[in-house]
């Protein structure tokens, strides 16, 4: 399910070759992680192997994913989105607001926060595209709007207690799974489909690994720059529609955690932080990762503060693979250069 | 006023270039001055329309609170604007300005440090933060982003695993000096943070060091190719940044007389803000001390009016998100018409 703009590095040394095809196999690092880890908690804890944890991972990770593919699509448009959690808090004010507030049936309001979150991410590509400013400083900026018109309008008070008939999506199972962990799934299919069999997937990874042939090759950029923000958007707003569904209220600081993980679920999973290079696959993994470290953490009576710390040095040892990945495919580079 | 103009180094010409200034120079350099007094006029607007309006906005109690919010608001601009300077950001200065305050307040509260080996101690402690830092970025090699990212969970996580979840607020009249006291109008920590400000703008206007700074942000292959030691000054860099939210967190402790981990949880957006209202340029080699200084003033004053006038500090962050956008686009305008050549 991964997919490069680039064509890879050909083949290469001995050592230098296995280190870096087993890092740039990031989907099978992040799975051999999430595996080993799981089964290291099953034998030292009694209850992470239990099946109502299990279908607690599945709900925490279904949100995970979806946060990770959100980042994951403006990286692999060689850009960030600092904005992705304030998203999901005005996503969140909009469909509590409607629900508990307005009284308005639980779809409608879905699809004004999902409508919500989509607007809000056009807006900052199109801010990107007409200023010519850096995504580090509009998302930035526009995290604190969004944040700041989130608790302004809430006065930072939750709605409590969202309709049980809305309640309900995050507590259905669907063939013994939970239905938010099949949303999250679907979602991450048909993001897999696009970054490789459709024109707009592809444009975003030849737009991020080279921005100046992509637009010398006739791709609308700037259009194509407002529709990845746009699509980020989105996915916020599905993560916040997920999260609210499980936890029962909407919380306009609902995203205010998003950051770290939105970051390390696609880089764990083999997505080029440079941009031109995504792994659907590698980010679904990357956040099943996260999700039983996280949970683990509760298993193993870890003190939260240990949590903050430990998910810092992720993102750290994250960024370490990165480098290798890209020193590794650099040495290869070179090496086929020499050759040809 | 006209002399900060030499700490721009016009983005795109190398170092040595900038000392040959033609006619168009002379220009471009009453254009960048331009900066300076765009920035002044809605600081002298702004009080002079607050002083009229609201009685209670130039009363010495206000004022005093005023000046304490600007010399953190200064400081916090000013670290931020060490790394802007290179070309990169540092999203671990709320974490640095934390972890030091709450080390200042277990020295004063616990430890039963001396006041000022504790303030040298903390101050070296804030270094080394950043420090380390810069370490991981040049030298281990990692994403910039990603390092000050990670780092601003890090740094927490150790504060809170090492120090707890403590308000240190028995440190009483530890910090006699910067705390309470005051020369006329100006509260002491105004006056140490404007002796900072001064001394941070001689060291990168006028020592090597800091015009290497400037030049490695303008164009750091250029930098290199010139022999400039491009690591080393990154790494300084990110150590004057943490330094600098080390003394703004130190400001902090000293004024409310109470370390804890709130310390700098506001500052990430107006250490951002400030800078840009300053026309320093996010991408680098181009800064402006004096410029951060106004726009740390102006981010208070329009805080302090908020306050009085009686809007809610939600609407605070969302305004300040609109401030920050505002700022970049002028400067991107501001740039587009320099280099159009239609000035």
């Amino acid at each position: 399910m991964s997919a490069a703009g680039t064509p890879a590095a050909g083949e290469s040394g001995a050592f230098a070759g296995i280190v870096r095809r087993s890092l740039s196999a990031g989907p099978a690092a992040a799975l051999a992680g999430a595996i080993v880890l799981a089964a290291v908690l099953s034998f030292t804890t009694h209850s992470f192997a239990s099946l109502e944890n299990i279908e607690v991972v599945a709900k925490a990770t279904a949100v995970t994913i979806v946060v990770g593919l959100a980042q994951m699509v403006v990286i692999g448009a060689g850009g960030m989105n600092l904005a992705v959690g304030a998203t999901g808090g005005i996503v969140s004010v909009v469909c509590g607001s409607l629900m508990n507030s307005f009284g308005i049936a639980p779809v409608i309001a879905v699809i004004a926060g999902l409508a919500a979150g989509t607007f809000s991410g056009a807006v900052i590509g199109a801010v990107i595209v007409r200023g010519g400013f850096s995504p580090f400083i509009v998302t930035l900026a526009g995290g604190s709007i969004l944040t700041g018109i989130a608790l302004g309008i809430t006065q930072s008070i939750p709605y409590y207690h969202l309709p049980d008939d809305f309640q309900v999506l995050g507590v259905a199972d669907l063939f013994g799974i939970p239905v938010i962990f099949w949303i999250g799934i679907l979602l991450a299919i048909v993001l897999a489909i696009v970054f490789r069999y459709v024109s707009f997937g592809r444009q975003i990874l030849a737009f991020g690994a080279n921005p100046r042939a992509a637009e010398l090759n006739g791709i609308p950029i700037g259009r194509l720059t407002v529709s990845v923000y746009a699509l980020s958007g989105f996915l916020a707003a599905s993560a916040a529609v997920l999260l609210i569904a499980r936890l029962g209220d909407a919380d306009p600081v609902i995203g205010k955690d998003w950051l770290l993980v939105s970051f390390a679920a696609p880089i764990i999973g083999g997505t080029r932080l440079a941009g031109g290079q995504v792994s659907v696959l590698g980010t679904v993994l990357g956040a099943l990762l996260l999700g039983i470290l996280a949970n683990g953490l509760v298993h193993w009576n870890v003190d939260v503060f240990f949590v903050q710390l430990i998910s810092g040095l992720i993102i750290l040892a994250a960024g370490g693979i990165e480098t290798i990945r890209e020193m590794s495919s650099a040495a290869a580079q070179r090496r086929q250069r020499r050759r040809a | 006023m006209t002399a900060i103009t030499d700490n721009a180094a016009s983005p795109g010409s190398g170092p040595g270039k900038e000392r040959g200034a033609d006619s168009r120079g002379g220009l471009r350099r009453a254009v960048v001055g331009s900066e300076v007094i765009g920035i002044l006029a809605p600081v002298v607007l702004v009080a002079a329309a607050m002083t009229i309006l609201f009685p209670g906005f130039a009363s010495p109690f206000n004022v005093d609170a005023l000046l304490a919010t600007i010399a953190v608001t200064s400081l916090v601009g000013l670290a931020q604007l060490a790394v802007l300077a290179v070309g990169q950001f540092n999203l671990a200065l709320p974490a640095m300005g934390a972890f030091t305050g709450m080390v200042l307040g277990w020295m004063l509260q616990i430890g039963g440090v001396n006041w000022l080996p504790a303030v040298a101690i903390a101050l070296a402690f804030s270094l080394a933060l950043g420090v380390a830092q810069g370490f991981l970025i040049v030298v281990v090699r990692l994403n910039s982003f990603i390092v000050t990212l990670g780092l601003a969970s890090a740094y927490y996580g150790l504060m809170y695993v090492v120090l707890g979840n403590e308000r240190y607020q028995k440190i009483g009249a530890a910090l006699p000096l910067i705390g309470r006291g005051a020369v006329g109008v100006f509260p002491n920590i105004f006056l140490i943070s404007m002796v900072v400000c001064a001394a941070v703008w001689v060291f990168v206007g006028l020592t090597v060091p800091g015009r290497r700074l400037l030049a490695t942000g303008a164009n750091p292959l250029a930098a290199r190719f010139s022999a400039l030691p491009v690591k080393r000054t990154t790494i300084g860099a990110h150590a004057l940044s943490g330094a600098l939210a080390g003394a703004a967190a130190i400001l902090v402790v000293g004024r409310l007389a109470v370390g804890s981990p709130a310390i700098g949880q506001d500052w990430l957006l107006s250490s951002f803000a400030a800078p840009v209202l300053g026309g320093t340029l996010l991408s680098g080699g181009k800064i402006s001390v004096l410029g951060t200084v106004l726009g740390a003033a102006l981010l208070a004053m329009i805080a302090n009016a908020l306050v009085i006038v009686g809007v809610n500090q939600y609407w605070y962050q969302a305004g300040l998100g609109l401030i920050i956008l505002g700022a970049v686009g002028l400067d991107q305008l501001r740039l587009r018409l320099l280099t159009s050549g239609r000035l």
